[in-house]
């Protein structure tokens, strides 16, 4: 896979368009595979909103299952990954609201949402200190900024695909990434001057 | 050209920035931002801090899931198969209601049904009034109900009739219950200016359950009332350097939610708003600092207009919202693929 100045992969692993199809013809098997392809991907995207380990979990689950009964509905206009995005968006969405209107919003309760790709013992105080501060910057980013920042960059999904996912417009997630570089060059300035 | 002039016309190019450092930039984007870089400081100190940031974080990924999730996964998929196969395909019918062409067709005629539900069971005149509706009809005798439902038959033509005469009320003062008595600490309503700052005392704002809106305000009013706050908003206040959580959210939720005083607000409104202004409120309210960053989430700012509200009015806007954001989450589950 290639790489580039943020040394990050520019592709991600994705489904072959004929397992999708299997699954839509109700290859239990087909789907077990998109599961396992996605699925610590959307718990990633899942924590970045709800912030809660449990909940992401929940949302993941959710999101799955939502997939799995609707599967036959996914008319292939987008790609498989955009469409089990967009849902588990939703459904972290909702989870959300659900949590504003029952008032069970805790603020304390906030999991990191990064962690150490390789924790190696010699560097794991440094990385510990510089991970926790990268986590705030990203925990503080207004909510649409944080989920674009995710898709994009962790992601490396398209402003289009991200705009498809979030329900907004191309315009709308450019600027939101925009203001997420600018407020976490200016949360992680000691670190990068 | 001043230095706010030439910030603004360099945004474009740190989009742009930001895109070349990820190493997404299409080649035609990367040709001009390179023509554009050699002759401009800013841009080119931009890039080198976002290549800076970038490789900071290059030692990290997303957190992971724990192990246990993929058997909880497919516990729940296995489930969902023994319960049945996946749906059908939907019929051409049923794919075209869902079109996206006809998704604010569908929406209206949601928010129709809803209205229409919410208004014959509750705000129709000589309905049981949202507070006391449910204890009423706990209470009802069986005769009682029987001769409810009998009148009830009598009534509804005529009242179909009255309602195509008549204008439909302003919701909010369809809704509005009769005045409660002053709970403690809190100031009569007859003095009372609409928009009081007050807290929720039993179970908070959001064990609450019904009735209605005013808007107006009266600072003279506001002072005298010395209602207690929650823990949070004294923090808030107190990192801002503000006296009073009124004034700060006068300066910042009122505004944002200034539909509100008009009596149009539904849950789509709420959404609707705080997308609009979120950035810009948090922005301007917070700057970096974590702890009001933190507060001022969505619902924070929700909340933060709850204390401006009667314990009552609190309870009616979040019945509201209640059942516009169940009406909405239904709408959703069905029109969302």
């Amino acid at each position: 896979m290639a790489s580039n100045t943020s040394g990050k992969e520019t592709t991600k692993k994705v489904v072959a368009p004929e397992v999708v199809r299997r699954a839509r013809d109700g290859d239990a098997d087909a789907f077990g595979i998109i599961v396992e392809t996605y699925r610590d991907r959307l718990f990633g995207l899942a924590l970045g909103i709800v912030r809660n380990r449990a909940a992401a979990e929940d949302v993941v689950q959710e999101a799955f299952v939502k997939a799995y009964r609707n599967l036959n509905r996914f008319r292939g206009d987008s790609s498989v990954y955009t469409w089990l995005y967009r849902i588990a968006v939703n459904t972290a969405h909702n989870h959300l609201r659900r949590e504003r209107r029952t008032g069970k919003v805790d603020f304390e309760e906030v999991a990191p949402v990064i962690a150490a790709k390789d924790p190696n013992p010699a560097d794991r105080a440094a990385d510990s200190e510089l991970g926790e501060a990268i986590d705030g910057a990203i925990q503080r980013l207004p909510r649409r900024q944080r989920e674009v920042f995710i898709l994009h960059y962790f992601e490396r999904m398209t402003h289009r695909e991200i705009a498809e996912v979030l329900g907004v417009t191309e315009g709308a997630v450019k600027a939101s990434f925009f203001h997420a570089i600018q407020k976490l060059k200016g949360a992680l300035q000691a670190y990068v001057t | 050209m001043g230095k706010e002039k030439e910030k603004s016309a360099c945004r474009k190019w740190q989009i742009l920035v930001g895109e070349r450092a990820l190493g997404t930039i299409n080649e035609r984007d990367r040709a001009s931002l390179e023509r554009h870089l050699a002759g401009c400081r800013r841009c080119r100190q931009a890039l080198a801090g976002t290549e800076r940031m970038y490789r900071l974080m290059e030692g990290f990924e997303l957190a992971k899931a724990e192990p246990l999730l993929a058997a909880r996964v497919e516990r729940a998929l296995r489930g969902e198969a023994a319960a049945g196969k996946p749906e059908k395909a939907a019929s051409p019918l049923w794919r075209w209601l869902r079109a996206p062409a006809f998704a604010p067709v569908a929406a209206a005629v949601s928010a129709a049904i809803v209205v229409g539900v919410l208004y014959f069971n509750v705000w129709a005149p000589g309905a049981p009034r949202p507070a006391e509706a449910p204890a009423a009809r706990k209470a009802a005798p069986p005769a009682q109900k029987e001769d409810r439902a009998a009148a009830e038959e009598t009534r509804a033509p005529v009242r179909e009739e009255r309602r195509a005469r008549e204008p439909v009320p302003p919701l909010a003062e369809a809704a509005t219950p009769p005045e409660p008595a002053p709970l403690p600490g809190e100031v009569p309503a007859a003095g009372r200016a609409a928009i009081t700052p007050k807290v929720a005392k039993e179970g908070g704002v959001f064990a609450a359950d019904a009735v209605t809106l005013t808007a107006a305000s009266d600072e003279a009013e506001k002072k005298k009332v010395a209602a207690p706050r929650p823990e949070h908003a004294a923090v808030r206040r107190s990192a801002r350097g503000v006296k009073t959580a009124a004034d700060e959210t006068a300066a910042f939720a009122r505004p944002a939610f200034g539909k509100l005083e008009d009596k149009e607000l539904t849950a789509a409104d709420v959404e609707a708003l705080m997308d609009a202004r979120f950035e810009a409120e948090v922005e301007r309210l917070t700057g970096d600092d974590a702890a009001l960053v933190e507060y001022v989430t969505p619902n924070g700012l929700l909340m933060a207009y709850f204390y401006e509200l009667t314990l009552e009015e609190q309870r009616t806007l979040l019945s509201r919202l209640r059942r516009e954001a169940e009406a909405a989450s239904a709408a959703e589950t069905l029109f969302s693929y």
